[in-house]
């Protein structure tokens, strides 16, 4: 039946790259892996016109891009002429006959073609022609037409709508065939297609949570997030992902987990080698295919390298999974190159990424169920190198962790004191909690593992948690300290980290920087 | 003058003269890269600009964003529900002819591009789903 299957489903992807886009270390990224996965059906036509912003490209572009792109293992077709119609045509050809490698069309063009005193040059890229010009490009390449105005033998040459339908409709045609010999395949294919989850996600998802719950255990919470996938995942045809080789690290490899190789592309699971930034624009390339939930990892200092990428998945409204592991100075020996301070509140800056700094393995599983529940909203999962004590909760307290923030350890009677915290230092705050309980303090923990749903809710809701007329308020974040005045308010204190942190054993470097329960006691006596 | 080229002449006419109006905008890419437009969505892709969420569509991505007048000029004259009057108003507040292309999947734009090298990379990962998704539903 594989004839059935080619006639199903045989899309092309064709991108069109300027010389911009080649200068750009991206592309080496991602055509570096496309060239060793042998993405036959990909073409890329690359508008070789020889200028970029600053002028002809001679003084900072001299790559031998054709010979390039052969060092990758793609097809190359080199020295075409984009204004030759034949030869763009043979030229297409020839890459779709190429199904083992993904094919590049190395075109010459000329910028502005048409405009008889710019074309050729910059002058033509970034601004418009001017009106004097736009009327001799008119007249110079015979379009005698008004502004607007596209003749109906001009319009009938291009409608693609006829066509369009019949293609689509043949199309369907097969499918037809193939879902009636195939039922299950076909209508699992059409789920995805319609990024629907299973019939019995709900369910299912439930189960898996309450027998993290039941499970309990201090973990680093990115085993804890390897164990929601472990848990999910089953259910889940279309969870794609990988790493940026920190599969180990990471903890990404779960136990359903098949590598995607050229032979064997049935897999689920991506090695992207060292390659953050492509890896999260493949991973938003894999969202926008549509049928995938897709997944990447690396550590959370190394999120700045992909950063853009990540942007573009909240701009798009994509619900791609960013998984950064290794958080803050918990990552220890390796030192300051390699832990990130900045980083969770710079992320929390972006529009539409929601940012979750989970305490253990209950608000990861969380976290990972809304990641993969989203429709339109990218998640990144920040996790610890180390270990992570296991907190209780109320079946409520449990529902609660979607806000965002939830009240997890509280006083009998009204509380005078307020300590937040997230992921590795929520532990910490309960620590502290006990024993400024114990001196007599009324105290309110709250647990705070994505300040945007949070800040999400609505003001009731807000308000129990964090009730305005509590003052004395301490947030403990081992990051940048300045979104945490916000919840604790002029009369708090932050006990964050505004400086880079050090190499040296974890358990060290927290001492060092105020991460410590006499340090918390101290702060809260200081406290108005 | 060849047939091809005069329907290439269409996006060039199309695109400078958006960008002439919007006094603002990229019209090079668009001018140079006409006749590779022509060829390629005239005999090759295949598309319906009735239904542009068709699975099995082949994906278009420009990934040198800023020429957003190809893709506009190309949806428009084939078909897709891009109206003249979206192309007048090139750039302006709420249309959906932005200054770089913004994914809007109903109208045939798969990617949101101009950050460059990312559509490429976008279009690895799109390359990289149809080589899974074919490889676990073939019979």
């Amino acid at each position: 039946m594989q004839l059935v299957w080619r006639s199903v489903s045989a899309p092309w992807r064709r991108g069109i790259v300027g010389d911009g886009c080649l200068m750009e270390g991206i592309s080496h990224e991602a055509c570096s892996l496309a060239g060793t996965l042998g993405l036959g059906k990909l073409i890329v036509i690359y508008d070789d016109n020889g200028i970029s912003i600053d002028g002809d490209v001679s003084g900072w572009f001299t790559d031998d891009t054709p010979g390039r792109f052969a060092a990758y293992g793609w097809h190359v077709v080199p020295q075409v002429d984009g204004h030759d119609p034949a030869a763009i045509a043979d030229a297409l050809e020839a890459a779709r006959a190429e199904t083992g490698k993904p094919s590049i069309i190395c075109c010459k063009t000329v910028i502005g073609w048409g405009s008889p005193s710019k074309q050729g040059t910059e002058a033509t890229h970034g601004a418009a022609l001017g009106a004097e010009e736009v009327a001799r490009t008119r007249e110079n390449i015979g379009w005698p037409n008004p502004p607007f105005d596209i003749p109906e033998p001009i319009r009938a040459g291009w409608d693609a709508r006829a066509a369009g339908a019949k293609v689509e409709a043949d199309w369907q045609r097969r499918f037809d065939a193939y879902a009636e010999a195939f039922p299950g395949p076909a209508a699992e294919l059409r789920r995805r297609w319609e990024g629907a989850l299973p019939a019995d996600w709900g369910q299912f998802a439930d189960a898996a949570v309450a027998e993290l719950v039941a499970r309990g255990g201090s973990v680093a919470t990115r085993k804890s997030s390897e164990m929601a996938l472990d848990a999910f995942g089953p259910a889940l045809p279309e969870l794609i992902g990988g790493s940026a080789d920190l599969t180990g690290s990471n903890n990404t490899f779960w136990k359903g987990s098949k590598p995607v190789t050229r032979e064997h592309a049935d897999g689920n699971y991506l090695y992207f080698g060292v390659r953050e930034f492509g890896m999260s624009a493949i991973l938003n390339g894999l969202s926008l295919y549509g049928g995938f939930i897709p997944y990447g990892a690396t550590f959370l200092v190394f999120s700045d390298y992909a950063r853009n990428a990540v942007r573009m998945a909240a701009l798009m409204r994509r619900p791609v999974v960013f998984v950064y592991t290794h958080d803050s100075i918990g990552l220890g020996e390796d030192g300051p190159t390699h832990q990130p301070v900045e980083h969770v509140s710079s992320l929390r800056l972006i529009p539409n990424l929601h940012v979750w700094r989970p305490c253990d393995t209950v608000e990861t599983a969380v976290a990972w169920r809304l990641a993969i529940e989203s429709k339109s909203t990218p998640h990144a999962l920040v996790l610890s190198r180390q270990n992570l004590p296991f907190q209780t909760r109320s079946e409520k307290q449990i529902a609660d962790i979607a806000r965002g923030g939830y009240v997890l350890e509280d006083c009998d009677g009204e509380p005078d004191l307020i300590l937040i915290a997230s992921g590795s230092e929520l532990g910490l705050a309960v620590a502290a909690a006990a024993e400024l309980a114990e001196a007599g303090h009324q105290v309110r923990v709250v647990s705070m593992p994505c300040t945007d749903v949070f800040d999400a809710q609505d003001r009731d809701y807000r308000e129990q948690v964090l009730p305005p007329a509590i003052t004395r308020r301490v947030a403990i974040e081992a990051g940048a300290s300045g979104l945490w005045w916000r919840y604790v308010g002029e009369r708090g204190a932050v006990i964050g980290l505004d400086r880079f942190g050090e190499s040296a054993p974890a358990a060290e470097v927290f001492g060092k920087f105020g991460f410590t329960v006499e340090n918390v006691k101290k702060i809260v006596t200081e406290l108005v | 003058m060849s047939d091809r080229r005069a329907l290439a002449n269409a996006i060039r006419a199309l695109s400078m003269d958006a960008v002439q109006q919007a006094n603002s905008g990229h019209p090079g890419m668009p001018m140079g890269m006409a006749d590779i437009a022509e060829v390629l969505w005239n005999d090759f892709l295949k598309h319906n600009p009735a239904n542009p969420r068709w699975p099995n569509r082949d994906r278009f991505v420009l990934s040198n964003g800023h020429g957003s007048m190809l893709l506009y000029s190309l949806l428009h004259l084939t078909g897709y529900e891009l109206e003249l009057e979206e192309l007048r108003q090139f750039r302006q507040l709420g249309q959906r002819t932005a200054g770089h292309p913004e994914y809007e999947p109903e109208l045939g734009i798969e990617t949101t591009t101009g950050p460059l090298g990312q559509g490429l990379a976008n279009a690895v990962g799109m390359a990289l789903g149809e080589r899974t998704l074919a490889a676990r539903y073939r019979r």
